[in-house]
């Protein structure tokens, strides 16, 4: 028979699991804030299944503004996202027998995590891309509205600076605080069809380093607080044009959250969260959709070049329920509300080419400068501000160790 | 001013009876038009690395469930021409330094068992059997110069996505102890289903877009408890893909290969392992390419095109820039010969090196680096019309064609000459 304590255990370790992937591509930083999160586990594994919804029409401009649309120098869009995500994870000593110094002594988790998302453009965006009477004449042929598919690859693996002993680790033991350190690593084989304005993934790699303190103050009381840092690879083909970033900028996140038990089983948390994204660099963009008008004879071409923003930032807050259908399995709904925030938005120089489609280099084509357009940043360039609601099941099972040893002494 | 210049242009159709008389002239054409359509680039993809054996990848195992999750990253900037020579990716048209990126994560699933084992079937109920099924998750992205090249065809550098599925059974042999030496041998056969994500427009894709029927006979053995020897030899049959990506770079009429692999590793302790090995794989005959289509997008061309090709980035001057800039020919139109046409067949030697290892008998963590030692990639001659006018084809061309040799592509037909880095977790989901 389980001991009570054992029970307790588990069923807050059922109840901790584990931060799963955000709801946008734009803010993959940040974690659905279930309670917990940080909270060392008992020994198992986990699978979290988390859908997220957002209509993606409203977004925060770039002078902070909350606006409705999602792009507005393509006028009235929208960029609706659906996230089904999957995250197994595992709670385990490593090497504990082998008194290795730091590693021997502490608990560690290990994540996987991969998704499908439904996303499409809507409203004015679509129809630039559905617009084929520009083909002939500039870059924007060949483009497409939809990229749903699989999301990238997520692997990580962190250990508790304190908090978490492996010495305990059987019996489910951990402090009232534990801090959790963990690197993670996308590996970008999400859908990602280069000539959309969204896309389930990102063909960019990342990697990603989390703090994450577990703070229970009192019975029933969990407060968790995140700060994650995140580094991104050159994206060799950014999307829509290059109106996506081909740098993204360095990331800061955080996210903290305070739940408390409401009666047996049943959890209600608050919590905010947020990033600031340094800027990002657009490398040649091939369009814009309010490209200057050219004069009778000459066309109209971008400035090949590398262009900035002044960077991208949301602060969200929210709430959570989360509720124990049975001792390993939890319902949780979140609401969450995007309350501030910055898009990124650059000016692209344009050239006007004459005679019209000549050959830059040839004798007698000539460039001559036309001015800039604002572009709206795509992708990690944006900050939508519609707000997201998420639905969570989170499973515990193979309540054991992760590592059998069949015929080991320990 | 802006209008002063507009009058000066001169208008365009005054070139074509120009370039006509100078198309005239095939000697003349080919001198410097040959040099326009021959910027293809050889863009490999994923090699046959699904199979490549590791420690103890055909021993008979406990009757268990196994879960394996392995990650392959490479950076390919060389590859092997029909040759055998080393060629940097995108040289000559665009300067070496560029690549083709890609990361493949492999999920495994291996089941061992016997579902014979009560019955009285002959072989099998004395025999374990196995399935496995292998999912695969990709990216291969062609970088800087490599991917805007692409580009000019209206070809997507590069995807991501869901790859090919590979599903194979098969049943153990007995295992035999001769004094210090123990062996097993096992038989088995892989389907490899194209479900993966396959776009004809893209350069690189994670799907294959054809059906592959691989029948294997392979071997493990063991001497003193320390030398651990895996072998195979996987005879491919491939079935045709009539939907070549890339504008037909991509074979049409896949030969078949012969795949030949050893490995060695050496048991150091029950936790510490370290492996070297050889793998081999050669087409049986050659692929055929039947679908050629690709071209310039936008056209005409100018001769400056045909510069940018060849004497930018060289260091050798192909073209003198008076020709290149001569605003006289000011347009030409290419259009492929569709084909067909047939390479010399594919070939590929790999050197693997590898430590592993064993946490608490249930989970394996391996890293592994490959190292091509010699190979040879597919090339096609191929022929494209020359003309002044469009529609460009054999009428309108005059018969003036342009011989170019191109690259042919994807794991059909390219081969790496860059090594590759493979971290591999293998783990024991429940104990037998």
């Amino acid at each position: 028979m389980r001991n009570p304590r054992g029970g307790v255990a588990l069923l807050l370790a059922v109840a901790a699991l584990l931060p799963v992937g955000a709801a946008q591509a734009q803010s993959q930083d940040s974690p659905l804030p279930s309670f917990g999160r940080y909270k060392p586990l008992y020994p198992g594994q986990y699978l979290h299944l988390a859908y997220t919804q957002t209509d993606g029409d409203e977004y925060f401009d770039a002078e902070g503004e909350r606006r409705d649309g999602a792009l507005p120098t393509y006028g009235p869009s929208a960029l609706p996202r659906e996230d089904l995500r999957a995250e197994l994870s595992w709670h385990f000593p490593l090497f504990e027998t082998y008194a290795l110094p730091f590693i021997s002594s502490r608990m560690w988790r290990a994540r996987v995590q991969l998704g499908y998302a439904r996303t499409e453009a809507e409203g004015a965006v679509a129809d630039f891309a559905r617009d084929e009477s520009d083909d002939e004449a500039t870059f924007a042929d060949d483009l497409a509205t939809e990229g749903s598919g699989l999301t990238d690859l997520r692997l990580a693996l962190g250990t508790y600076l304190f908090g978490a002993p492996s010495s305990g680790w059987r019996e489910g033991r951990s402090g009232p605080a534990s801090l959790l350190a963990e690197l993670a690593l996308t590996v970008n084989t999400g859908e990602y069809e280069r000539n959309t304005p969204v896309n389930a993934g990102h063909n960019t790699p990342a990697v990603h380093a989390l703090l994450g303190l577990h703070w229970s103050p009192w019975a029933g009381g969990f407060i968790d607080a995140g700060l994650r840092y995140g580094a991104y690879i050159k994206n060799q083909d950014p999307t829509f044009g290059a109106q996506a970033p081909a740098q993204v900028g360095d990331t800061l996140s955080w996210d903290v959250s305070l739940a408390q038990r409401l009666w047996p089983g049943a959890y209600l948390s608050i919590y905010g969260q947020g990033f600031d994204r340094e800027s990002n660099r657009y490398e040649n963009p091939r369009f814009a959709p309010n490209p200057p008008t050219p004069p009778p004879g000459s066309d109209a071409i971008p400035a090949p070049g590398n262009y900035r923003d002044d960077g991208v930032e949301r602060r969200s807050i929210g709430a959570g329920f989360d509720v124990f259908l049975s001792q390993r399995l939890t319902l949780g709904l979140h609401y969450t509300r995007p309350i501030s925030g910055r898009s990124g938005q650059f000016d692209l120089d344009y050239n006007f080419r004459v005679p019209e489609g000549c050959f830059t280099d040839a004798v007698g084509c000539t460039l001559l400068p036309a001015g800039s357009v604002p572009v709206d940043g795509l992708e990690a360039g944006r900050a939508l501000a519609a707000d997201r609601i998420s639905l969570s099941l989170r499973f515990h099972f193979l309540e054991r160790d992760t590592f059998d040893c069949v015929g080991c002494s320990s | 001013m802006i209008s002063d210049l507009f009058r000066r242009t001169r208008p365009r159709r005054r070139v074509v009876p120009k370039l006509r008389r100078l198309l005239r002239s095939r000697v003349r054409a080919r001198a410097w038009l040959a040099l326009a359509p021959a910027l293809l680039l050889a863009l490999p993809a994923q090699a046959g690395i699904v199979f490549t054996p590791h420690l103890s990848e055909y021993s008979r195992l406990p009757r268990a469930p196994f879960v394996e999750g392995t990650l392959i990253m490479t950076q390919i900037e060389e590859i092997y021409d029909r040759e055998g020579n080393e060629v940097p990716l995108g040289e000559p048209f665009v300067k070496a330094g560029d690549s083709t990126d890609a990361a493949l994560f492999l999920f495994k699933y291996l089941w061992i068992g016997n579902l014979f084992r009560d019955s009285d079937v002959p072989i099998l109920k004395t025999r374990d059997q196995f399935c496995r099924m292998i999912g695969v998750l990709g990216y291969q992205q062609n970088t800087g110069r490599i991917a805007a090249r692409t580009r000019l065809f209206g070809i997507r550098p590069g995807s991501n996505g869901l790859g090919d599925l590979f599903g194979l059974c098969g049943i153990y042999g007995h295992e035999h102890q001769w004094g210090p030496l123990k062996f097993n041998g096992l038989l088995a056969t892989t389907i490899k289903f194209p479900i993966g994500d396959y776009d004809q427009d893209a350069a690189l894709n994670i799907g294959t877009n054809y059906w592959s029927y691989i029948p294997q006979f392979a071997f493990h053995a063991e001497a003193f408890g320390r030398l651990y020897v895996d072998g195979t030899f996987a005879y491919q049959f491939n079935g045709d893909n009539d939907e070549p990506s890339f504008g037909g770079l991509t074979p049409t009429r896949i030969s078949n290969w012969r795949n030949l692999e050893i490995n060695f590793a050496w048991k150091f302790s029950e936790h510490w392992f370290a492996d070297i090995g050889y793998s081999f794989r050669e087409s049986v005959g050659r692929n055929g390419y039947d679908k050629l289509t690709v071209n310039f997008e936008d056209q005409p061309l100018a001769p400056e095109s045909a510069c940018n090709n060849t004497n930018n980035n060289l260091g050798v001057e192909v073209l003198t820039p008076e020709v290149c800039r001569n605003p006289v020919t000011q347009q030409f139109y290419l259009s492929p010969k569709p084909g067909p046409y047939e390479d010399r067949g594919i070939e590929g030697h790999m050197l693997t090196a590898g430590i592993y290892y064993v946490y608490r008998t249930s989970s394996v963590l391996q890293l592994r680096v490959a190292q091509p030692i010699r190979g040879r990639g597919s090339q096609i001659d191929a022929e494209y019309y020359v003309c002044a006018i469009e529609p460009c084809n054999e009428q309108t061309s005059g018969g003036v064609t342009t011989p170019t040799t191109l690259f042919g592509v994807q794991e059909a037909a390219a081969v790496s000459a860059s090594p590759y880095l493979e971290l591999r977790f293998v783990h024991l989901w429940w104990a037998p």
